[in-house]
């Protein structure tokens, strides 16, 4: 039976690959690529970062090997937390499996099957560093089994951890919304480490301070599975065997009472979870909307209709999540007023200011109109014109981003006691490059919309083309702008000195304006005849 | 003015790959008429509607609605034309009433908020009318779909299988607020398998075998045309679309 689930699984996922049209059939093929570059890269990485502290600091192996075990840990927590509710009480093939007669334990193993399944990508990339450990301190072979042993060993226990926590909390919370809430708050851990992570590697990571760090916190990690993990690779590193083994004794014996409690509960619980998740869903909105006294205009009514699903859908704002907190993080954390005050530098505080709406509008507009999804039918079954479409999309992106630009301009300038003026400016011209940013990546969004798959992490995260090309586009776009901008604050400080340069940059600025203008009107045309197409009657 | 069909169809026709889903379908449907659309699963019904409302492009063939031919101008179409689907196409992050504001800004219907709120008490739904639609029933969705449609009072009305899942109180509803619609002189296609809801609102009845028209006309002339006496609906359908083998199937399969 077992067999017979995963082979027709298999062949499921054959023909959907095969079923994929031009580009998007090397899209597997791509994330391999990727996945095996990034794992190249972090085993390099961690050859480096072993062979630079083996001679620096000796003796701290358990220390630096707990660091990829509670990467992993991180990692598996947070994204198999929203995994294992995704597979036991939402995932599709749950309620046809339910129907047929399987023994419990059957159905428990092919879940917790599914459930691993992802976090073993997670272990091997992490597996990668430790081999890059091993090959930067010339390991003995033995430490290498050991690792990763303990790798495999650590992904099981929390993968069984994982279902047991879920299996008790969808007893209480319904399933669905408790998965909106990890995505929500996983994503949000993620950003806080990834920042937290930059911030500190700017005054040096892996120094004497950090290590010192990681083993004040190992005190007590050591006495958790992450610790046994750590210890016995360290200690197979270093040959002593007998403390490998209780390590290894430790994580097994862990392992072996997880799965059991998991399985226990898997059998008590989970019938009742399952449908308490079919009744979820059902939300209340406390507060009636207070309806204005006129009704809005097509734009403004598909602009309004995405911010309120917008802010109600937690897992796609947990995609915007990350790249919302870059764009404002970065230049806050980048950008050091150089010394020497004098009126100029102040004003430079305010100059990474583009990089808020080129980084933060990437995600929702490429996948504006994408995020439709089989609603799209709604909007082809109304006298809807792509002018409108169009307009509507670019104004629900355009807004939030043009405010939070805005506000993050004005903070840059308040933090570094820019000139009154400069708030203005940054007002004004964040709204404006937020504007462009906005139009151009909701109209590359359109030129090929993925209706049955309306929100990839993959293709937020720039690695398609579109991404590019939006990333052109904008960038041109703000370039005359800023130039512009720029010109016009030097000539106002008196620091353009030559009446020819002001007039030769004038000119440089006017012209990549108007480029950067025309670039925006020309994917806004394609899009329109894009969204023309698709609206109107459909072959299949 | 009134000399134009709501609906009619010629040689319309519609190939997926190898299936011919419909084909040369010549149909019309008069203002002020119920027209019921019958035929068994997969005989044709719903990719036909979908291409009377602008959705699907037809292989070949051509289709007025209320005079606009829908290949030449499909925005004007949808314009007049309400479609409501099997399973309605509904966002499932806005609630109930947020949804029927939604449509109503899509299709340009001014002072909407009075309407709503009959729609909404008409339909039962008031009670709910502000939780999200992802906790809906089945029959609530297509009651708010429905709505949504009735919203901008389009005069040709296409309805796939309306009240399937809907509770007796709510199908009475529709079935009133049909006759209602007809009285003031709208076109409604409707397609059913309850026999029973064609007998009871449809003047006429068109019957759909294979994607081909294999009958259409008033109950008394398809009996008269079946020489079925005084045979039900049932009877009559099941004589058109070949029935006689699935009953004596039926008897086997019964031992
Ligand atoms: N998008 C599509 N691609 C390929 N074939 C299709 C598609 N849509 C419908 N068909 C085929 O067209 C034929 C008619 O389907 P249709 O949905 O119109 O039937 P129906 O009369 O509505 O049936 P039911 O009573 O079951 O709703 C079927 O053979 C179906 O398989
Ligand atoms: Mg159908």
């Amino acid at each position: 039976m077992p067999a017979l689930i995963l082979r027709t699984r298999l062949k499921i996922w054959r023909r959907s690959l095969r079923a994929r049209r031009g580009l998007w059939r090397y899209g597997p093929t791509a994330s391999a690529i990727i996945y095996l570059v990034v794992g190249a890269f972090t085993l390099l990485f961690g050859a480096g970062i072993a062979a630079a502290t083996k001679d620096q600091y000796p003796g701290r192996e358990t220390d630096l090997l707990l660091l990829p075990f509670l990467a992993l840990l991180l990692f598996v927590l947070i994204s198999g937390i929203s995994v294992a509710l995704n597979e036991l009480f939402i995932a599709s093939d749950v309620e046809l499996l339910l129907t047929a007669p399987l023994p419990d334990r059957v159905l428990f193993a092919l879940k917790l099957f599914d459930t691993l399944w992802p976090s073993l990508l997670t272990a091997a990339w992490v597996s990668c560093s430790l081999v890059g450990f091993g090959i930067g301190t010339s390991a003995g072979p033995l430490f290498y089994a050991a690792a990763l042993l303990a790798c495999l060993l650590l992904t099981g226990l929390l993968t069984a951890f994982n279902l047991g926590i879920v299996l008790l909390l969808a007893r209480v919370f319904p399933a669905r919304r408790l998965r909106e809430a990890v995505l929500l708050a996983g994503s949000g851990l993620g950003v806080g480490v990834w920042l937290f992570w930059y911030a500190s590697s700017r005054r040096g990571l892996f120094s004497q301070g950090s290590l010192d760090e990681v083993s004040a916190l190992g005190g007590w990690v050591r006495w958790t599975p992450p610790g046994w993990a750590a210890s016995l690779a360290a200690d197979a590193y270093r040959g002593h065997w007998l403390q490998a083994g209780a390590g290894l004794i430790a994580l097994a014996g862990a392992l072996a009472v997880l799965s059991a409690v998991a399985y226990t509960l898997f059998t008590r619980v989970f019938l009742s979870g399952w449908s308490s998740a079919r009744e979820a869903g059902a939300r209340r909105r406390r507060t009636r909307t207070a309806e204005p006294a006129r009704t809005h205009s097509v734009a403004l009514s598909v602009a309004i209709k995405d911010w309120r699903t917008t802010v109600r859908d937690w897992p796609y704002l947990s995609t915007l999540l990350p790249s919302l907190a870059y764009a404002i993080g970065y230049p806050f954390i980048l950008f050091r007023l150089p010394t020497g005050h004098d009126a100029a530098a102040h004003w430079l505080s305010i100059a990474p200011l583009p990089i808020v709406p080129l980084l933060m509008t990437s995600a929702p507009a490429l996948a504006a109109v994408s995020r439709e999804g089989g609603a799209f039918d709604v909007l082809r079954a109304a006298p809807l014109g792509p002018g409108g479409l169009l307009l509507g999309k670019t104004i629900a992106v355009a807004t939030p981003v043009a405010v939070l630009t805005a506000l993050a301009g004005m903070a840059l300038a308040y933090l570094h006691q820019a000139p009154a003026g400069a708030f203005v400016v940054a007002a004004l011209g964040g709204a404006w490059l937020a504007a462009g940013c906005s139009a151009a990546g909701v109209a590359v969004g359109a030129f090929q919309p993925r209706f049955d798959q309306p929100v990839s992490r993959g293709r937020q995260a720039g690695f398609s083309a579109g991404c590019l090309l939006y990333m052109a586009v904008a960038t041109l776009f703000m370039a005359g702008s800023v130039l512009l901008a720029a010109v016009a604050i030097l000539t106002a400080l008196g620091k353009l000195g030559s009446m020819g340069g002001r007039v030769a940059l004038l000119a440089l600025g006017l012209v990549l304006f108007m480029l950067g203008l025309s670039a925006v009107v020309a994917v806004a045309g394609v899009a329109l005849d894009r969204l023309r197409r698709l609206l109107e009657p459909s072959d299949a | 003015m009134d000399r134009v069909p709501a609906i009619e169809t010629r040689g319309l026709g519609k190939r997926f790959g190898e299936t011919e889903a419909v084909r040369d379908l010549n149909l019309s449907v008069q203002r002020g008429e119920i027209v019921g659309f019958l035929g068994p699963n997969g005989a044709g019904k719903t990719t036909t509607m979908r291409m009377l409302a602008a959705l699907l492009k037809p292989s070949e063939g051509t289709i007025r609605i209320a005079g606009v031919d829908v290949l030449r101008s499909p925005l004007e179409a949808r314009r007049v034309v309400g479609f409501v689907p099997e399973t309605p196409f509904l966002y499932e992050k806005l609630s109930g009433r947020e949804f029927l504001h939604f449509t109503a800004g899509l299709f340009g219907v001014r002072q909407p908020f009075a309407q709503i709120e009959n729609l909404l008490r008409l339909f039962e739904l008031d009670g709910r009318g502000d939780d999200l639609v992802e906790g809906y029933s089945r029959g609530m969705r297509q009651k708010l779909g429905l709505a949504g449609v009735l919203l901008h009072e389009p005069e040709v009305l296409l309805l796939d299988e309306p009240t399937n899942a809907l509770d007796p109180r709510s199908a009475r509803t529709v079935k009133d607020l049909l006759l209602g619609l007809r009285e003031r002189g709208h076109a409604v296609l409707l397609s059913t398998h309850v026999l029973e809801i064609a007998e009871q609102l449809c003047g006429r009845v068109a019957i759909i075998d294979a994607g081909a028209l294999v009958a259409s006309g008033t109950l008394a002339e398809l009996r008269e045309r079946t020489g079925a006496g005084d045979a039900s609906l049932e009877d009559v359908f099941l004589r058109l679309t070949g029935g006689n083998e699935e009953r004596e199937l039926a008897r086997y399969l019964a031992g």
